[in-house]
């Protein structure tokens, strides 16, 4: 453990005070929701994660246009890898929550449907990826969409739910949880959880990274 | 421990009071932790793996 770095430790050690506490520590008991608001641990912080390494991809998306240097459109692609992960695990928490609260796993609520189209903009991302064999041109295309797509993404998720009628708290005029939890009790969980799982986040881009990093370097030997 | 999670439980749940749920409800918080662990124990191999191939290239 002596050379793992400390962030990685850290994003450890906040996940599974996330995990434990998350499942041990009070809540308080709000309307319909109950003992199923402890799902905001494990659900809110996988959007927080995939957005922050959809911002991470477009960064290294921006470099590939800015240089020629190719090992940009590895961490590009890499982040964006790991943030389709995430979603697809909050998609799937999201299901499971909106089960329990709302009786059924999909309702046509404009978030949930946004979130969908979001995740499949990320697919047809990897899709175009696949397509081009020329790396220059895979890297500097798929940059090019890579850009389209998060100001895209940030309207889908943030904007427009808000703009219509939802069935989430803090979208169409309802609620959000902040104002529920007047002693901060979920907020004492929630923090280190979306802080944690960034960092569990970055870390296993981190490795995607280095491994083709590696895998580059041996192609080029030969 | 046992007892501070039961009176935790019984304070804020209606819905799992005896100490038999509870002990479920353990069981599932240990299962997690212990998921995650291993998941935790993957990447660091990986990451000690890739630090040598890096070292040795």
């Amino acid at each position: 453990m002596k050379s793992i770095q400390w962030w990685k430790l850290a994003g450890v050690v906040l996940v599974l005070f996330a995990l434990i506490g998350g499942l041990l520590l009070p809540v308080p008991q709000l309307p319909i929701l109950a003992q199923s608001i402890r799902n905001l641990y494990y659900h809110v912080p996988m959007w927080f994660g995939m957005l922050s390494l959809l911002i991470a991809s477009s960064v290294y998306a921006v470099k590939v246009l800015m240089s020629k240097d190719l090992i940009n459109d590895v961490y590009s692609e890499s982040f964006a890898r790991v943030a389709l992960l995430y979603g697809t695990i909050g998609i799937v928490t999201g299901m499971i929550w909106a089960k329990n609260t709302w009786g059924a796993y999909w309702t046509n609520d404009p978030k949930l449907n946004s979130a969908a189209i979001g995740m499949l903009m990320y697919a047809a991302y990897f899709v175009l990826r696949g397509s081009i064999e020329d790396e220059e041109k895979k890297a500097r295309i798929s940059a090019t969409y890579n850009l389209f797509c998060l100001p895209m993404f940030i309207v889908l998720i943030f904007v427009l739910p808000r703009l219509t009628a939802s069935l989430h708290p803090g979208n169409g005029g309802n609620p959000g949880f902040n104002s529920y939890d007047l002693d901060s009790r979920l907020r004492m969980v929630f923090y280190p959880a979306v802080v944690g799982w960034i960092l569990i986040g970055f870390w296993i881009a981190n490795i995607q990274i280095r491994l083709k990093k590696i895998e580059l370097k041996k192609e080029q030997e030969l | 421990m046992k007892y501070f999670i039961i009176n935790q439980v019984q304070q804020h749940s209606s819905q799992m009071p005896s100490a038999e749920s509870t002990d479920k409800y353990l069981v599932v918080v240990a299962v997690i932790a212990v998921l995650f662990i291993g998941i935790v124990g993957y990447l660091v191999s990986l990451d000690l793996k890739l630090r040598k191939i890096e070292k040795q290239s």
